[in-house]
């Protein structure tokens, strides 16, 4: 929460709208109390006068103070917009929810009516409820929640639909949980965020409504006076006393602008991702004018990556050195929570809120990831580097469809019209042989198989001919003969054009088939490296060990258990002094507790991080 | 026969082209078979057809005899069969603990107790933890847990392992070999991984482009395959593998 909170006031948008709402709410609590009398004493002696020191911004055509009553109205006003965004919120959700766990067929009519409902400006619907409504200040609030129903409503549905194509659900389903249970304990404590998020931009649009229909005169009814009131009255008088009408509106204006910079900053803090490029430029800036001698394409040195900043954030990745020639292939093995992803989110400067990374180097063909502002860094990134992430899900958009994203890279980073770009995605579908590539271009990621949205993915990376290609676990999800085709097409990719690749799997065999050299990381550091046939045919480091020996193949005896590593690997923060294999290790000696193993060279252009391997 | 049986079962995606054709498949009670194929050939479609999510365009399924989903039935869950997911961090809900799944399944499924980690290799220290404070192997035994606590005659299976680290692969497919040779439950095992479906299965079927091309017990089909698919997929393997 308190992390939230930082992540809100750090985005720009956050503290001024803090600020603001802030403000407000303090005049609201406040200035009733001491104005409230002053406000509505009428009195014909100072009607009509322009600003000076007694009324600043002068008195309107009854002679009251205009920044008194518009300090004054800022209850109501507030008050009004709150209660209007509040009625469509829980009218909305409900009539959301009614919606979403309506049978498929039923919800697609149920969706249709809203979006026809939708199509009816609001202020319309607000003004016949209103009429409809009995006379009072709430009913004109009442009046723009109901009218503002139908929106929050299909926001719901939007959300919740998307929940409930998710797996738990339909584990639930399975299970035998009804619908109306699945809403509540598994649906809306899912969509509450960005709910959230939605109902303040709601909020600031419920106050204008509001406002707006008080200037129409069929809202808050005099002697009560909200700015909308108080806006219509000073229009009047406009040629006079300019600053009747304009204060008022200075102010819905200004209280509508911050629910929005809030909703807004409360949807960059529910992304993590928007915080990537800022992250980039937190890097300690190295001194002027490195462009390093490096010869190597990529050539990482010292790498730490932590969860959170300062000397005391748990270390995900401590002192990786990682490097990569022109057209090198090399692979990056290890179990998951061992930092591989980590590191080459790092590289990739995309590493989430809050973490983050140091090096004693980190260059790109010579360029300094560390340094300069994020857009140049972004360019550098979005022409030389392309990604394959392991979870297709993650890089895809589902909202999107398939040729929306497929022809994004082509279309901004080389400049490619549309059809051209088109043509590209086709071409790089086959290649990655999606049966139908033309269908599917007009398709959602969800309406592909898994594997489908993998290749998908890796035509998308292999489109922007880069340099380098990170690619994490590109083939989980694929049966073995795609498996193959796709390293084959890394392969063709480095034979053609030099791509170097940097391969992070957990499965040894796809590494064996594609890269030379291998780098095995465990809990944050490297514990082993060398050229790939060596390493998984005598691998040194225990753990590599336990790696090869608990591969499944065709020929794996049935008759007994497999050999699997029991046990965790520690967790970022609980990592000890010595080796952080010790308590899985079977080899440990007293000295592996007390002391780290250093990365100690063998023979054989190997090295590993061991006591117990001769050096 | 007293089990699950599929016959032509035949699935297509609204308007779309058909997924799955004409599959006939039979899961007595106990046994555990494997359906391999390669990606977008309806594996992981079949499998949701079986558990009611996306339902039949032509052709039946039945348990122990009983129609359990066929055009136009009425979808409704059967606690007898439970489907594990492929990917563990979507099949938990994010907001609920550890202990809250567990409890909501025992709840459906009647029982007063919660069903334990233990049984899945787990510590119960785990209980209070939400899912993204667990690893994938971890969140895997968790879900396996959750559908345990139907006792369910038959789980389905779909790529259950292939998200998960070697070591964890391993920890997970001892854990399910123990778990039928202990319940005497059947499996139904999607992968696109022979060797995980040999090391779990006795039969096999081969899905080619939404039809299945062969099937037969594991020894025979691994052996010495008939259907030119089958071939290509061991061939692919043996290349690769070490
Ligand atoms: N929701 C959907 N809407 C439309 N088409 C779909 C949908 N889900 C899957 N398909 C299509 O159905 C076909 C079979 O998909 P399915 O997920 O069953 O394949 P699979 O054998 O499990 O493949 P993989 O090994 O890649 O997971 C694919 O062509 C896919 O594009
Ligand atoms: S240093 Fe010691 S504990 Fe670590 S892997 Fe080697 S033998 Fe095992
Ligand atoms: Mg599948």
């Amino acid at each position: 929460m308190t992390a939230a909170l930082r992540a809100f006031r750090s985005t720009s948008a956050g503290p001024v709208a803090l600020a603001v709402l802030t403000l407000l709410a303090v005049v609201a609590v406040v200035a009733p109390i001491l104005w409230g009398d002053m406000a509505t004493a009428l009195n014909p002696a100072t009607a009509v006068l322009g600003p000076s020191a007694e009324h600043w911004l002068g008195t309107d055509r009854l002679g009251r103070d205009v920044l008194v009553r518009t300090l004054v109205a800022t209850r109501t006003s507030l008050g009004l917009g709150l209660l209007a965004a509040a009625v469509a919120a829980l009218a909305g959700l409900l009539l959301g929810g009614l919606v979403a766990v309506l049978s498929r067929r039923a919800r697609e009519v149920g969706l249709r009516v809203l979006d026809a409902v939708l199509a009816f400006p609001a202020i319309l619907v607000a003004i016949i409820v209103t009429l409809i409504l009995p006379e009072g200040t709430a009913s004109a609030a009442v009046a723009v929640g109901v009218a503002g129903t139908p929106a929050v409503a299909r926001i719901v549905v939007t959300l919740a639909t998307a929940v409930l194509a998710r797996d738990f659900v339909a584990a639930a389903w399975g299970l035998g949980v009804g619908r109306p249970r699945i809403l509540v304990r598994y649906v809306l404590p899912n969509i509450a965020d960005s709910l959230a998020v939605s109902l303040s931009v709601v909020a600031g649009a419920a106050l204008v409504v509001v406002s707006s229909l008080s200037f129409l005169g069929v809202g808050v009814q005099p002697p009560a006076f909200d700015w909308g009131g108080m806006l219509s009255q000073g229009v009047m008088d406009m040629y006079v006393t300019p600053l009747a009408a304009l204060a008022p509106a200075v102010m819905i204006a200004l209280a509508g602008l911050a629910f929005g910079l809030a909703g807004e900053a409360m949807a960059r803090v529910a992304n993590p991702s928007v915080w990537t490029a800022r992250r980039a430029a937190r890097h300690p800036a190295p001194a002027a004018g490195t462009r390093t001698e490096s010869d190597a394409l990529l050539d990482v040195k010292g790498l730490t990556v932590t969860a959170g900043a300062g000397p005391e954030a748990p270390a995900i990745v401590s002192g990786v050195d990682l490097r990569v020639g022109r057209g090198d292939i090399v692979g990056l093995v290890g179990e998951s929570g061992s930092g591989k992803s980590m590191t080459m989110l790092a590289v990739a400067r995309l590493l989430p809120y809050p973490v983050e990374s140091l090096a004693d180097a980190l260059t790109l063909d010579g360029h300094d990831l560390r340094a300069g502002p994020g857009e140049r860094i972004r360019r550098l990134l979005g022409t030389r580097l392309a990604l394959v992430f392991q979870n297709p899900a993650a890089c895809l958009n589902p909202s999107l469809r398939l040729e929306t994203q497929l022809t994004e890279v082509p279309r901004t980073h080389q400049g490619m019209n549309r059809a051209q770009a088109r043509e590209l995605a086709l071409a790089g579908l086959r290649q990655v042989r999606v049966p139908e590539p033309e269908r599917r271009l007009r398709q959602y990621p969800h309406e592909l198989s898994g594997g489908q949205r993998q290749r998908a993915t890796i035509a998308m990376a292999l489109a922007g001919r880069a340099g380098l290609l990170l690619a994490d676990e590109p083939t989980t999800a694929l049966d073995n003969t795609l498996r193959r085709a796709v390293l084959n097409l890394f392969r063709e990719a480095n034979a053609a054009s030099g791509t170097a690749i940097v391969l992070v799997s957990h499965d040894l065999s796809v590494v064996r088939g594609l890269c030379d050299r291998v780098v095995v990381m465990y809990a944050g550091r490297v514990v082993e490296e060398g050229p790939t046939r060596e390493v998984i045919a005598r691998p040194l480091h225990p753990y590599t060990q336990a790696l090869v020996g608990s591969t499944l193949t065709m020929t794996t005896p049935l008759d007994r258990p497999l050999p699997a590593l029991d046990g965790q690997p520690p967790r970022p923060g609980e990592r000890q002094e010595g080796c952080a294999f010790v308590p899985r290790c079977a080899r440990a000696e007293d000295r592996c507790a007390k002391e780290r193993p250093p990365l100690r060279a063998h023979p054989g252009a190997r090295r590993t991080a061991c006591w117990a391997v001769e050096a | 026969m007293n089990g699950l049986r599929l016959r032509g079962v035949t699935i297509r995606y609204g308007a779309g082209p058909r997924v799955v054709s004409d599959v006939d498949l039979d899961l007595p009670d106990g046994a555990a078979v494997g359906v391999v194929g390669e990606s977008g050939s309806g594996k992981s479609t079949l499998a949701r057809s079986v558990v009611g999510m996306v339902p039949l365009a032509a052709g039946e399924i039945t348990r122990d005899g009983r129609r359990l989903r066929a055009p136009g039935l009425r979808r409704v869950p059967d606690p007898g069969v439970q489907l594990v997911f492929q990917d563990p961090h979507g099949s938990l809900n994010p907001r609920m603990t550890v202990a809250a799944t567990l409890t909501e399944a025992a709840r459906q499924s009647g029982s007063p107790e919660r069903p334990s980690l233990e049984r899945v290799g787990l510590a119960d220290g785990l209980l209070r933890r939400y899912p993204h404070e667990l690893s994938g192997g971890q969140l895997q035994r968790v879900a396996i847990a959750r559908a345990l606590a139907a006792k369910p005659k038959l789980l389905i299976l779909d790529e259950v392992t292939s998200a998960l680290d070697v070591s964890v692969q391993a920890l997970i497919l001892n854990l399910l070999r123990d778990l039928r040779a202990d319940l005497g439950i059947g499996y139904l095992v999607i992968a696109h991984d022979l060797p995980v479906v040999r090391y779990l299965c006795d039969k096999v079927a081969v899905m080619h482009r939404g039809e299945c091309v062969e099937q037969g017990p594991c020894a025979d089909v691994l052996r010495a395959p008939s259907h030119p698919h089958t071939r290509a997929l061991l061939d692919a393997l043996n290349e690769e593998s070490p």
